[in-house]
C-alpha cells in the first residue's frame, strides 16, 4: 500500500522532494491562506479551536490506524504517537479538551475539507482538487531512504 | 599500737572525680560542640531534603502542567494544584499564565498564605516548543512544617552525638577507674596499713605487672626495704646509745661521788642522787633549786666556792678543797670538793662549771676527834701543854702584830699530892676535874685559853688585858676564890687545895711566849716560897732574875 502511493505520488510528482510530506488543507473559500506550524499545532493539539479571522475551526483527524498518522504527528509537533496518545488521555481525563474528530480515511477527509468551509484537516498527497487549499505543508522527519 | 587510718581522699581532691569531671566536661563541651554543629547540619539538609522532595513532586507534575496550561484546561490544572497542595510541605500551589494571571490555585486545607513564605518556581513551557514559556509554577513552601521537620531531625542529629560523647565519657571514666584510680587507692590503702618496719612488702598483681602501676609498686616497695634497713639500723644505734647511756647513767647515779653542773650564774643544771645525799636536799628540792644560787644554798662559805671557781677558769685546772656545808640542824657537814671550770674558747667566759663532792663530814669529825685527843687533856677536857704553848704562841704573835696586850697566870695548885696521897688518885682526878671546871667559869671568855699544863700545873691567857687593868686582879682574886673552895669528893669527905698564880704580860715582860711563861713561873715560884694561895705579878725584865714580890 505505501509502495503503491509512493508509486503514485512519484508518478504525479516526478520533480518531488525525495521526503514525503503531509499538507493541512483547508475550503479554498477559507480566508486562511497559509499557517504556521505553530498554529497547526494549537489547532490540531486542541489549544485553539478558531482561525486567525476569529471563525470557528472544525479539526478532522484520520483514523489512529492511518499508516501515515503517526509520522504526521511526530512531523507535527515532534512527539511520538504514544506521547500524542498520552496528551490527549491527560486533557480527556478533565473532559475539557477532546482531540479532533478522526475520519475513516483521507477520501472522506477530502469530501469534508470540499463541503465545510470551516473544515481543517491533513492530507498524506497533496490535494489537486481546485475546491482545497493547502495551508501548511509538513516535511517528514525522516528520509525516505530508509524505508 | 593502732595506725592511724589516714583519711580517703573525698571532693574534689579526688583524682578520680577530677579526672571524671573533666571527662565529662571535655564530653559535654564536644557533645555541646558536636551538637551543635549537627544540629545546623541536620538543620541545613533537611531544608535541602524538604526544598528538593518539593522540587522532585514539582518535576512530577511538570509534564501535566506543561499540557494543562497550554491546553488551558484549567480544571486538570486545577487537580494538579489540589494534587500538590495536599502535600504538607506546601502551603500554595499555583499556575501563572505567561502574562501573570493566575490560571490555577491549590491552598492545603488548614494553610494560610504568607507573602514571606519560600517560593520555589518553575517555568511552564509549551509540551511542543521548549522555547515557548507558558507560565510559571509558583510553589510556597510550608516554612512551619519545613522547619519543625529540619529541627526534629537536627535535635535527634544532636542527641544522637551527645549520647554518643557521654557515652564515650563514661567508658572513659569506667576504663580510668579500673585501670588507674582503682590500683592507686588499692596501693595507698595497702600502704597505710603497713608498720613501719614490718617487713611487708607490696604484691604487684599480675595484670599490672608490667606497666606505670608495677613500676610504683616496685618503687614504693624499694623505698619500704630501703626504710626497713634504715629503720634496722638506727633502732640498733638507739639500743647501743640506750645502753651506753644507761651504764653511764648508772655510774653518774651510782656514784658514789656527788656530781653536779652549774651554769655560769651558778645554777644547778644536772646533779646526781649522791649530790641530793651529801646536801642532804631531795632530787626534787634540787630540781627546784634551779633558778636558785646553787652555791649559796649549799656551801657555808659560798665566797670560798666562787674564789674556787675563779681559780679554776683563770688556771684551766682543776681546784679542790674541803668545804663545809650550810647546817642542817646541830650537825656540821663537811666535803671534799673538786671544781673545774668549762670556758668558752673564744671569750674565755665561763661556760659551765663541775663540780665533784664527797662527804668527808665523818672523816672530818674523826679528824677533829684525834685532833682533840691531840690537844686537850684527857681528864679535864682542857687544851694539854702541847696545845696550850701553841695557842699561847699564836696569842703572843697575835698580839704582837695588833701592837695588843696579852696577860699569861701559871697557876699552881697547893696540897694536891697529900690529897692524892691521902684519898688516892680518884680523889685528886675529882679535884683536877674540879678545878679545871672553876677555872674555865672564871675565864669565861671563849677567845681566853686555860690549859693543863701537867699534873697540878695550868696556864690560862688573857687577850687584851695589862698588868694595869683592874678586871685581871678582880679576876684573878675571884680564881684564887673560887679553887679555895673544898671540893667534895665521892666519899662525901670535902677537900680543899690552896693556889699560887704568877703573872706575866706581853709587852711588859716581853712579846715571846716562852719568855712570858719563864717570867709568870719566877712569879709563881715567888708566891710558893712566899705563902700560897696568893698571885704575884712578875718583875719588869729590867730587874730580872726576880726577887721575890708578895702580893
Amino acid at each position: 500500500m505505501r509502495w503503491r502511493a509512493l508509486l503514485v505520488v512519484m508518478l504525479l510528482l516526478p520533480a518531488s522532494p525525495v521526503c514525503a510530506d503531509f499538507y493541512i488543507v483547508v475550503h479554498a473559500g477559507n480566508p486562511q491562506r497559509a499557517l504556521t506550524q505553530k498554529a497547526a499545532v494549537d489547532l490540531f493539539m486542541g489549544r485553539n479551536r478558531a482561525f486567525a479571522n476569529g471563525d470557528l475551526a472544525l479539526i478532522f483527524d484520520l483514523p489512529r490506524d492511518h499508516p501515515r498518522r503517526a509520522a504526521f504527528y511526530e512531523a507535527l509537533t515532534g512527539m511520538n504517537v504514544a506521547q500524542v496518545n498520552s496528551y490527549w488521555s491527560r486533557l480527556m481525563f478533565s473532559g475539557q479538551s477532546v482531540p479532533p474528530q478522526a475520519l475513516p480515511d483521507e477520501t472522506a477527509m477530502l469530501t469534508i475539507l470540499k463541503r465545510n468551509p470551516s473544515a481543517l484537516g491533513w492530507l498524506s498527497r497533496e490535494p489537486a482538487d481546485p475546491g482545497l487549499r493547502t495551508v501548511l505543508v509538513l516535511r517528514e522527519l525522516r528520509e525516505v531512504g530508509e524505508k | 599500737m593502732t595506725l592511724p587510718t589516714a583519711p580517703r581522699v573525698r571532693g574534689l581532691h579526688s583524682l578520680q572525680l577530677r579526672f571524671m569531671l573533666l571527662v565529662f566536661a571535655s564530653a559535654a563541651l564536644l557533645a555541646l560542640a558536636a551538637a551543635t554543629i549537627a544540629y545546623r547540619l541536620g538543620q541545613a539538609r533537611a531544608l535541602a531534603s524538604s526544598r528538593s522532595s518539593v522540587e522532585a513532586l514539582a518535576a512530577a507534575v511538570e509534564k501535566t502542567v506543561s499540557i494543562g496550561a497550554y491546553a488551558e484546561d484549567e480544571v486538570l490544572l486545577h487537580e494538579v494544584t489540589s494534587g500538590l497542595a495536599s502535600n504538607e510541605l506546601v502551603d500554595v500551589v499555583e499556575v501563572l499564565s505567561a502574562d501573570g494571571r493566575a490560571i490555577a490555585k491549590g491552598l492545603r486545607r488548614g494553610a494560610r498564605e504568607d507573602p514571606g513564605a519560600t517560593l520555589l518556581t518553575r517555568p511552564v513551557v509549551s509540551p511542543f516548543d521548549e522555547r515557548e514559556v507558558l507560565g510559571q509554577l509558583r510553589i510556597h513552601l510550608n516554612d512551619a512544617k519545613v522547619r519543625a521537620d529540619a529541627n526534629h531531625e537536627a535535635y535527634t542529629l544532636a542527641a544522637a552525638m551527645a549520647g554518643q560523647a557521654a557515652l564515650l565519657a563514661l567508658v572513659l571514666y569506667l576504663l580510668a577507674a579500673r585501670m588507674v584510680s582503682g590500683p592507686i587507692v588499692w596501693l595507698a590503702d595497702a600502704l597505710r596499713h603497713m608498720r613501719p618496719g614490718g617487713g611487708e612488702r607490696l604484691q604487684t598483681p599480675p595484670r599490672h605487672a608490667a606497666d606505670e602501676i608495677g613500676v610504683l609498686i616496685a618503687g614504693a616497695n624499694a623505698l619500704l626495704e630501703a626504710n626497713d634497713t634504715a629503720l634496722r639500723n638506727e633502732r640498733r644505734l638507739r639500743a647501743e646509745v640506750e645502753a651506753m647511756e644507761a651504764r653511764y647513767r648508772q655510774i653518774f647515779d651510782a656514784s658514789s661521788a656527788g656530781i653536779f653542773v652549774l651554769d655560769a650564774a651558778g645554777h644547778l643544771i644536772n646533779g646526781n642522787p649522791t649530790v641530793s645525799r651529801v646536801v642532804g636536799v631531795s632530787m626534787a628540792a634540787l630540781g627546784a633549786l634551779g633558778e636558785q644560787d646553787f652555791i649559796g644554798s649549799v656551801f657555808k662559805s659560798p665566797d670560798q666556792v666562787r674564789q674556787m671557781m675563779a681559780e679554776a677558769a683563770a688556771r684551766g685546772e682543776t681546784v679542790s678543797a674541803d668545804l663545809e656545808l650550810v647546817p642542817q640542824g646541830e650537825t656540821r657537814r663537811w666535803v671534799h670538793c673538786l671544781i673545774s671550770v668549762q670556758c668558752d674558747g673564744s671569750q674565755g667566759g665561763v661556760r659551765t662549771v663541775e663540780g665533784v663532792i664527797y662527804d668527808i663530814t665523818e672523816r672530818k669529825s674523826d679528824e677533829n676527834a684525834v685532833r682533840h685527843r691531840a690537844e686537850h687533856d684527857g681528864l679535864t677536857a682542857l687544851k694539854n701543854r702541847t696545845a696550850g704553848l701553841a695557842v699561847l704562841a699564836r696569842f703572843a704573835a697575835d698580839a704582837c702584830a695588833r701592837q695588843a696586850m696579852l696577860t699569861v697566870a701559871c697557876i699552881d695548885l697547893d696540897g694536891f699530892k697529900q690529897i692524892n696521897d691521902t684519898h688516892g688518885h680518884a680523889a685528886g682526878d675529882a679535884v683536877l676535874v674540879a678545878s679545871a671546871e672553876r677555872m674555865r667559869a672564871a675565864v669565861r671568855r671563849a677567845s681566853d685559853l686555860v690549859a693543863r699544863m701537867g699534873g697540878d700545873e695550868f696556864l690560862v691567857a688573857l687577850r687584851d688585858v695589862g698588868p694595869a687593868d683592874s678586871v685581871l686582879s678582880q679576876g684573878l682574886q675571884a680564881l684564887l676564890e673560887s679553887l679555895a673552895q673544898p671540893v667534895r669528893l665521892a666519899n662525901g669527905v670535902d677537900v680543899q687545895v690552896g693556889v699560887s698564880i704568877g703573872v706575866a704580860c706581853s709587852p711588859l715582860h716581853g712579846t715571846d711566849p716562852l719568855q712570858l711563861m719563864h717570867a709568870a713561873d719566877e712569879a709563881l715560884y715567888h708566891v710558893k716560897r712566899n705563902g700560897k694561895l696568893a698571885f704575884a705579878l712578875a718583875l719588869p725584865p729590867l730587874a730580872y732574875p726576880l726577887p721575890t714580890l708578895t702580893a
